[in-house]
């Protein structure tokens, strides 16, 4: 009777340990990897910059006037709507995400900018 | 009489061991059945989630690939080329010694056999490069996109990738 009841509970613990391996197997494969993209949000951050260099928004780039402001930020509008993007300019707090709320900062730049003359560090951050 | 006796006992000894066996034999049965199916479940369970693992490889390989094709197309294949020092925005210059401008596509270089050779070059089942947004897209097929400027007035636009 008792080698019964030790039979029983050795079966029992086999179950379950049983169940929880299919249970963790099962967890498991409903869990998707997604894609791994770091490398092309970098490259993407980079292209932003870049674009930006190319139309010339900071070209000549002194004093921030209104009207560069304006232009950088048309241009800010135009990257945001093509990717659903905010993009920041920290330094000379320009965005195409007005109106407050919190990013999180998906990829940081750190450039530097000829402002009169003289280099300067400019922090160019993008956020979903 | 003895003997008879004997052989009496026997016979019962024999019978009861077959009977034995015979509750292992049943016993044993309806114990492998549960078995079997939970092995059989097993089996199923690890041959989905090898699928499932093989096919996210499949799409990550496709991607990196894709935006390897982008890179190159952007920072190359595509690349503006000039004579002389854009506005000291170059980036590298070429065999021929001008200048690469990056992120500056110049439209006319994308062409079918430039996309054909890149596609046969990556082994790519499809491939297509274009500078509008893609339509009619299978359902294998992943598309990235690059942040370009074009034409003389270096309007932004995006240089769409996709492939199967």
């Amino acid at each position: 009777m008792k080698q019964g009841m030790t039979m029983q509970s050795l079966e029992a613990i086999l179950s379950l340990l049983f169940l929880l391996s299919i249970a963790s197997f099962m967890l498991k494969s409903f869990y998707i990897a997604p894609l791994d993209g770091s490398i092309y949000r970098m490259q993407l951050s980079e292209d932003a910059w870049r674009v930006l260099y190319l139309r010339g928004d900071f070209h000549d780039y002194s004093d921030i006037s209104d009207l560069k402001r304006n232009s950088i930020e048309n241009d800010l509008d135009t990257l945001g709507n093509q990717t659903g993007l905010c993009f920041f300019l920290e330094g000379v707090r320009i965005t195409n995400c007005r109106g407050g709320g919190k990013h999180q900062a998906v990829v940081v730049l750190h450039k530097t900018i000829i402002m009169d003359a003289s280099p300067k560090n400019i922090t160019f951050s993008i956020s979903n | 009489m003895a003997r008879v006796r004997e052989r009496i006992r026997g016979r019962i000894g024999i019978a009861a061991i077959r009977k034995r066996s015979g509750f292992l034999s049943f016993d044993a049965l309806f114990s492998l059945i549960p078995l079997v199916m939970m092995l059989s479940f097993v089996m199923m369970l690890v041959s989905g989630i090898s699928k499932e693992s093989l096919l996210g490889m499949q799409n990550q390989q496709l991607f990196d690939k894709l935006v390897g094709i982008a890179d190159y197309s952007v920072k190359a294949g595509l690349a503006m080329r000039s004579s002389n020092d854009f506005r000291g925005v170059y980036e590298s210059a070429s065999a021929q010694g001008d200048f690469i401008i990056h992120n500056f596509v110049n439209e006319s270089m994308l062409t079918d056999s430039y996309v054909e050779d890149l596609r046969s070059a990556s082994g790519l089942k499809s491939l297509e490069i274009s500078l509008d947004a893609p339509i009619g897209v299978t359902s294998d097929s992943l598309c990235i996109y690059r942040l370009i400027v074009i034409g003389d007035d270096r309007r932004i636009s995006r240089l769409f990738v996709c492939g199967s």
